[in-house]
């Protein structure tokens, strides 16, 4: 009975695993990492286990690309000797999931410290931020590639669904960390955050309904996009210009926001652990240039039917025209084009929330120096929620070493290999890793194209690995010592 | 552990080995092609048309009309306004009257002295006329033309005056003549009252001086001619007097570039008369066709001669009426009538009053309603095409076009399309087959032909690089009398499956 209940909590653990399984997101090996106080970022109350720490603009650099849908592969055809020879597009849109992503991830930390106290555990970074988030469905693809011989009537209209989240931010983030009883541990990072770019679709999507009877095309839908960029931008007539060119320094250092991570560590006994944190909390205020970008169908004339563009046809003087050869095809596209109200506008500043992640991890411990985690994230991309799930083995290996190897799945990205490895040699730590190996060898096929690196200086140790109570209580030991003298 | 760790790591090289790509897979110097096969469903266009737009083009062409219910009908009309004008018949051809006569003298003698004599005579002259019989007249025009010659001794005066001829005042006519001058009498105006039906009596008084006789024979010559006489008023009677008319028109269908037979019902043929004189009349039509071309003439009537009465009527009055079932040709392109229009058929039993300003007009109008029934009816024409800035790229396999027809128009509309090369002449391709193309309808409710016409990337070609579209398209009425009414509609809708299959960057070239 016991087992039973195992199996289908398990199963059901699987299934909500695996229907989570969906969008890319950015998780890295150093999150794992025992030695390393920057995996301290993915849950600000995991452990760090150096005395101090500091870096200057080599601290962390991650760089992600992350190409969710699209193969090389399948959309070339590749002659004997393996060269490209065709792209062949119904192949290769056939092989797109219904919903793809093109993201990015960047993250440059400027300045970055850390030092135990006796009051806890206390953190200071200065960081960049970007990421970026664009999303395409595969009937837009398909549309282009086959037609719209496959999208025919109103319940299978051909659909463009895009969606745009880009967001730059500078963060100052002050955090902090105590073993709140022996086995758990918690903590926090506050941020105050100076936005520099924002983008967002809030929506930005068209349909196109093919009559199947007539052939009548009707283009309904619309683009909302908001944004906040250092420059104030027009839009008019299709022409995007700068109005203003008032970039400076100065611009770099409005849009605030504030935000928050939290987090916790509990150890269940000497194998088992878990661990949770959701980072980003917060808000960020964009107020200085901010533009609205919009498209829309309008009443513009005899097209215009119920909210949508219907084209059922050139009328019987275009189609004398047509004959005559005195067809005005850019006249008619102009005419057609007259129907999608098309511009920009100021508008009053806005509040947009930062890219949330939560995450939740287990752990067990085979011995002191071997690590199994299993870790399950959800990512707040803004235009989406993208989990993943991810397992990982660190082995930390005289103090100084952590071999990290992960494995995450994503929806659309199943074969993420992950290689951390980091080295504190003399008190300076090197750290280099990707979450997906592979894709260094075959960037083009890649879901996940991933790298981060850095170096930080550290002093002290505030425990020792072979046995994580009794190191704890000697850290403890030292932690005073030291503050006595 | 270790062992584990050394298989990890085993393995891990393993993969990454297995997962390296092939360099050759980014030397993009063999891609010159985007492949892509599809379907597009476009609409390419719609109208509907009334005739009532249609016939617009017509409004140049006063022969389409519509009736009061909107049927449309061609009328033509043809008139001849003055058939016969009394001026016609009323006149006298120059004639000449020459009288003469001898006075015997068997004993010449010679006189001391000279004796003053007188002589008196008459002479009539008689205005025949086949058409009519003179009782009195009024003269428009003319003149009477005297010449007295005479061996009669010195003559002092001769007096000629006559009981028939009066001056436009009223006075009988009395004029001094003088031998071997002519002398032309002025009738303008004058009047005559016959002394007997046509008959003008002159008296002639002649006074001379005799010398001597000395000849066996004395003699006296008057002549009398009549110059280019128009009676103005005729007071008398007439004869049945016929005038033969010949109509030879251009007649056309307003229907250029049609061929073929068509049963035009109900035409309604109108014959209106104008006739000023105060006398029966008739007309006789022995003649009346619609011809040209190799086609069979069509006669307009089933018998002949038609005759019609023709009664007195300063305005024009309708004096025939017909209901016809007309079947034309449309190489038809003739109008002839002929026959004969005859005044007073009952000859001369009546005295009566004529003028020469009288007259009869005659108008014909033929109606032909737009009701017909077509058995077959072929238009052809060309079109200039230029579409030869349009590319048709390999990816375009095949154009499949939808053609819809709502159509209110009673009746069938086969069509057959020919590219032609105006260079050569030569036909390049054909776009339909001679099936009907169009249905027409014969109720109230409209009928949809749907035909879809496969066009390949061939016939595409074929084309585009025409110049020139020959068309033909036949019509019927399937065997039905129809009308055609200014509200009968066509809709057309056309729309495309084009069907590609190729490289993409074809069309960026």
């Amino acid at each position: 009975m016991y087992m039973k209940k195992i199996r289908i909590i398990a199963l059901l653990l699987m299934t909500g695993v695996f229907s989570a399984m969906t969008m890319a997101q950015n998780i890295s090996p150093v999150d794992f990492m025992r030695n390393n106080p920057r995996a301290n970022f993915a849950n600000p109350a995991s452990f760090t286990s150096v005395f101090g720490y500091f870096d200057l603009a080599l601290g962390g650099i991650n760089v992600t690309a992350q190409n969710i849908g699209f193969k090389y592969d399948n959309f070339a055809q590749f002659n004997a000797a393996g060269q490209p020879v065709a792209i062949n597009l119904n192949q290769g849109v056939a092989s797109l999931r219904n919903t793809n992503y093109l993201n990015t991830f960047l993250n440059f930390d400027i300045f970055n410290c850390g030092r135990q106290t006796r009051y806890g555990y206390f953190t200071y970074s200065h960081r960049i931020r970007e990421m970026e988030t664009f999303r395409y469905n595969k009937g837009m693809m398909e549309l282009l590639a086959n037609g719209n011989g496959s999208f025919l009537g109103t319940d299978h209209p051909a659909t463009v669904d895009l969606g745009v989240a880009l967001r730059a931010y500078q963060e100052f983030n002050f955090g902090y960390q105590m073993c709140l009883t022996e086995n758990l541990n918690i903590g926090a990072r506050v941020k105050f955050i100076m936005g520099l770019a924002d983008a967002k679709s809030k929506s930005f999507n068209m349909q196109l309904v093919t009559d199947p009877q007539t052939y009548a095309l009707s283009v309904s839908g619309g683009v909302d996009v908001r944004t906040t960029l250092p420059y104030e931008l027009s839009l008019e007539q299709g022409h995007l210009s700068v109005v203003d060119s008032r970039f400076n320094i100065a611009n770099l250092f409005k849009n605030y926001g504030a935000g928050i991570d939290l987090g916790a560590e509990y150890r269940i006994n000497d194998q088992f652990g878990v661990a949770a944190s959701i980072n980003d909390l917060g808000f960020i205020n964009w107020n200085h240039f901010s533009t609205r970008f919009y498209a829309g169908v309008e009443n513009s004339g005899s097209y215009y039917q119920n909210g949508a563009l219907v084209f059922q046809g050139l009328s019987s003087s275009q189609v004398n025209d047509l004959i005559n050869g005195n067809a005005d095809f850019s006249g008619y596209i102009d005419s057609l084009i007259r129907y999608f109200n098309i511009g920009a506008e100021t508008m009053p500043g806005y509040t947009s929330g930062l890219n949330t992640t939560m995450m939740v991890r287990g752990y067990y411990d085979l011995t002191p120096q071997h690590r199994f985690s299993a870790q399950l994230t959800g990512y707040a991309s803004g235009v989406g929620f993208r989990p993943a799930m991810t397992l990982a083995y660190v082995g930390s290996f005289l103090n100084n070493f952590d071999v990290v190897t992960t494995y995450t799945m994503m929806k659309g990205s199943y074969g993420n290999l992950g290689i951390g490895l980091s080295a504190n040699l003399g008190g300076s730590l090197f750290y280099i890793a990707s979450n997906n190996v592979f894709g260094f060898f075959n960037p083009v096929n890649t879901s996940n194209l991933n790298i981060q690196f850095g170096i930080t200086f550290t002093s002290g140790y505030r425990y020792d690995r072979s046995d994580r109570i009794v190191i704890k209580e000697k850290a403890e030991e030292v932690d005073d010592s030291e503050f006595d003298e | 552990m270790r062992k584990i760790l050394s298989f990890g790591l085993a393995l891990t090289i393993a993969v990454l080995l297995t997962c390296s790509c092939n360099k050759n897979r980014f030397d993009f110097s063999q891609l010159d092609s985007v492949e892509a096969s599809g379907q597009w469903k476009l609409p390419i266009g719609s109208a509907r048309v009334t005739l009532n737009k249609v016939m617009g083009q017509f409004t140049q062409n006063s022969m389409v009309s519509y009736d009061a219910d909107g049927h449309l009908q061609i009328s033509y009309r043809y008139a001849m306004d003055t058939v016969v004008k009394g001026s016609t018949f009323m006149r006298y051809d120059d004639m000449q009257f020459p009288f003469s006569f001898e006075l015997d003298n068997p004993t010449p003698f010679v006189l001391d002295e000279p004796v003053e004599d007188t002589l008196s005579f008459d002479q009539f002259i008689e205005l025949d006329s086949d058409v009519m019989s003179l009782k009195a007249a009024k003269i428009r025009s003319g003149a009477f033309v005297f010449n007295i010659s005479t061996d009669l001794g010195e003559i002092e005066e001769i007096v000629v005056t006559s009981p028939t001829v009066y001056d436009a005042d009223g006075t009988p006519f009395e004029h001094k003549l003088s031998p071997d001058n002519e002398y032309v009498l002025d009738l303008a105006g004058a009047r005559f009252e016959a002394d007997q039906d046509n008959s003008l009596k002159f008296h002639y008084l002649v006074r001379y001086m005799a010398f001597d006789f000395t000849e066996p024979e004395i003699h006296f010559d008057s002549h009398i001619g009549v110059r280019q006489l128009c009676v103005q008023e005729l007071t008398g009677s007439l004869s049945s007097y016929p005038t033969r008319f010949v109509v030879d028109e251009p007649f056309n269908l307003p229907l250029d570039n049609v061929s073929g037979e068509l049963r035009f019902v109900d035409t309604r043929l109108s014959i209106m008369q104008r006739n000023s004189f105060e006398l029966a009349a008739l007309i006789r039509i022995d003649t009346a066709m619609i011809s040209g071309g190799q086609a069979k003439p069509t006669m307009i009537f089933d018998d002949y001669p038609v005759v019609v009465d023709v009664h007195h009527s300063p305005t024009y009055s309708h004096a025939f009426d017909k209901t016809l079932n007309l079947a034309l040709n449309t190489e038809h392109d003739s109008l002839y009538v002929s026959g004969e229009f005859i005044l007073n058929p009952d000859g001369f039993d009546n005295v009566m009053t004529l003028y020469d300003t009288a007259s009869l007009g005659l108008a014909a109008e033929g109606v032909i309603p737009m009701r017909f029934n077509v058995p077959s009816v072929v238009y052809m024409d060309t079109l200039d095409l230029n579409l030869s800035s349009i590319n048709t790229p390999d990816i375009l396999k095949e154009v499949l076009l939808n053609v819809a027809f709502d159509s209110e128009l009673p009746f069938n509309l086969k069509a057959q399309l020919y590219t032609l090369d105006a260079t050569t002449g030569m036909v390049t391709d054909s776009l339909f087959t001679n099936e009907h193309f169009i249905n027409g309808s014969f109720t109230d409710a409209s009928v949809r032909t749907e035909t879809t016409i496969s066009v390949t990337h061939q016939k595409l070609t074929n084309l585009m690089n025409a110049n020139k579209l020959f068309m033909r398209f036949g019509v019927d009425t399937d065997g039905k009398d129809v009308y055609l009414d200014l509200n009968d509609a066509l809709g057309v809708t056309l729309k495309a499956d084009i069907i590609y299959d190729g490289d993409l960057m074809e069309l960026t070239e």
